[in-house]
């Protein structure tokens, strides 16, 4: 558990219906005390039914004692496509450790696409990593994500790293990974990046077959491993997929 | 009743005609893909450390579930669900017919709560069939666990030029590795308590697998 020197940042974004012409995006970020580091939603464009938000980091992120709780929301029909500027280091965090957690609720119909960036876990870092998605009836998630276990010739960082994916009829995706500098090189053959593309409600496009995994509850997964960031390249499975869900805008 | 301590030894002897003699647990995809006979004991912890222990929690939730009379569907889901590759998956469930195929004829009684599963995984079977001829949750894990690091050790055998010997030290190297997985899961009652520690490469390398047409093994 964290001490008492836990600083929480909380990002909520909340996409839902309104009558004026364009979908109301609420955005509020929520710090515990005025030095905690947040991811900073920017709406970058909305219309009538979707919008486009980047989560721009705010100081210093990730480390030890930091807690990132981010929170979304889409209503039922709408659509939200997430951009981050950049990718994510967790520093070496000398004894401590920080907090990443995910929620994200999905109404009937709604759409999510979540472009990650890398998240690099320092030598020394201890992260855990949690990612809690709620689809309704309908619903479409589009997720990209990239583990990276230590910057350039460096030694893993600590990760804990939880996946769970659920409908309506149960669970799709069940995940949970403990990667540290012993347990990394077997569990992923050496390999130091794992990059995933993850679709949800939607049928996998014609044409990316490599790296990928139907899963038994409906959505595929697409993962790769490699020693260097462009070895467990998944560019091709994402474009795919980002145009099989619809352009999104901006 | 039989003795469950005979119905383990049953369950855990090659001889059963159950197609375990078609099964790698992976091996021979890993070692197409660069794993040597010097990793094969490495390999072991890993799955004990990864897979075996959803298929071992997954079995344990399952005679759980028979025991206090639910469904085992969401059982079911629960696995498919930590089990991202459809080669393992199918693997799974072409063992599990094997298995159940003895039980039924063997045991129609101790195979009704399957019934209602159309391709049960085998960690299911398993654990449907020890509720039913009163083996415990512990037992059980060590089955799952032991039978894991055996299977591997059978198939380097025929994948790799090495001494029986020196593979059978290699299984009781790894029986420590059965004990923790045992105490990791045997506690498993619910479908949420199933661990979801899967390995990601193993998962690659039984796909790559699955994709060839040239192998001893059928997984």
């Amino acid at each position: 558990m964290l001490t008492s020197t836990e600083r929480t940042a909380r990002t909520r974004v909340r996409v839902s219906p309104a009558d004026t012409g364009r979908c109301r995006v609420r955005t509020t970020v929520t710090l515990s005390d005025p030095t905690a580091s947040s991811l900073r939603p920017v709406l970058v464009h909305h219309d009538a039914t979707s919008a486009r938000v980047s989560l721009v980091p705010e100081g210093a992120l990730l480390l030890a004692g930091d807690r990132v709780e981010v929170d979304l929301a889409v209503d039922a029909g709408l659509r939200l496509d997430l951009v981050e500027p950049g990718g994510t280091v967790a520093f070496d965090m000398r004894g401590g450790r920080a907090i990443w957690d995910v929620r994200i609720t999905l109404g009937r119909g709604a759409v999510l696409t979540w472009a990650g960036e890398p998240f690099v876990v320092a030598a020394g870092a201890a992260v855990t990593r949690s990612t809690r998605i709620r689809l309704r009836d309908g619903a479409v998630l589009a997720l990209r994500e990239s583990l990276v276990l230590g910057r350039h010739g460096e030694e893993p960082g600590r990760v804990h790293q939880s996946t769970e994916i659920v409908t309506g009829a149960g669970p799709v995706l069940v995940e949970d990974l403990t990667f540290d500098a012993l347990t990394a090189p077997a569990l992923l053959g050496g390999h130091r990046v794992m990059t995933s593309v993850l679709l949800v409600g939607a049928p996998a496009p014609a044409g990316a077959e490599a790296d990928r995994y139907d899963l038994e509850a409906g959505g595929t997964l697409w993962r790769r491993l490699g020693v260097q960031a462009h070895e467990a390249d998944l560019t091709g499975a994402w474009g795919a997929v980002r145009s099989g869900v619809g352009p999104g805008e901006g | 009743m039989t003795d469950p301590e005979l119905i383990l030894l049953l369950l855990a002897d090659a001889r059963l005609p159950v197609g375990g003699h078609t099964q790698s647990a992976t091996l021979e995809g890993a070692l197409g893909r660069g794993l040597g006979a010097a990793d094969v004991p490495g390999y072991l912890r890993t799955r004990l450390l990864s897979s075996t222990r959803v298929e071992a929690g997954t079995a344990v939730v399952a005679r759980a579930t028979v025991e206090r009379r639910g469904p085992l569907d969401p059982v079911e889901r629960a696995w498919a669900a930590r089990t991202v590759s459809p080669a393992l998956r199918d693997a799974s469930r072409v063992q599990a017919r094997a298995l159940l195929r003895f039980v039924r004829r063997t045991w129609p009684d101790v195979a009704r709560p399957l019934d209602d599963l159309a391709r049960p995984s085998r960690a299911t079977v398993l654990g449907a069939v020890a509720a039913g001829l009163g083996l415990g949750a512990g037992s059980l894990a060590r089955l799952v666990a032991y039978d894991d690091v055996q299977t591997v050790c059978a198939a380097a055998l025929k994948l790799l030029p090495l001494d029986p010997v020196t593979v059978a030290g290699w299984v009781v190297e790894a029986l420590p590795g059965v004990a923790e997985v045992e105490r990791a899961v045997s506690w498993a009652e619910l479908p949420s308590d199933i661990p979801a520690c899967s390995a990601p490469q193993i998962e690659a390398w039984a796909q790559d697998h699955a994709a060839t047409t040239r192998r001893l093994f059928r997984a």
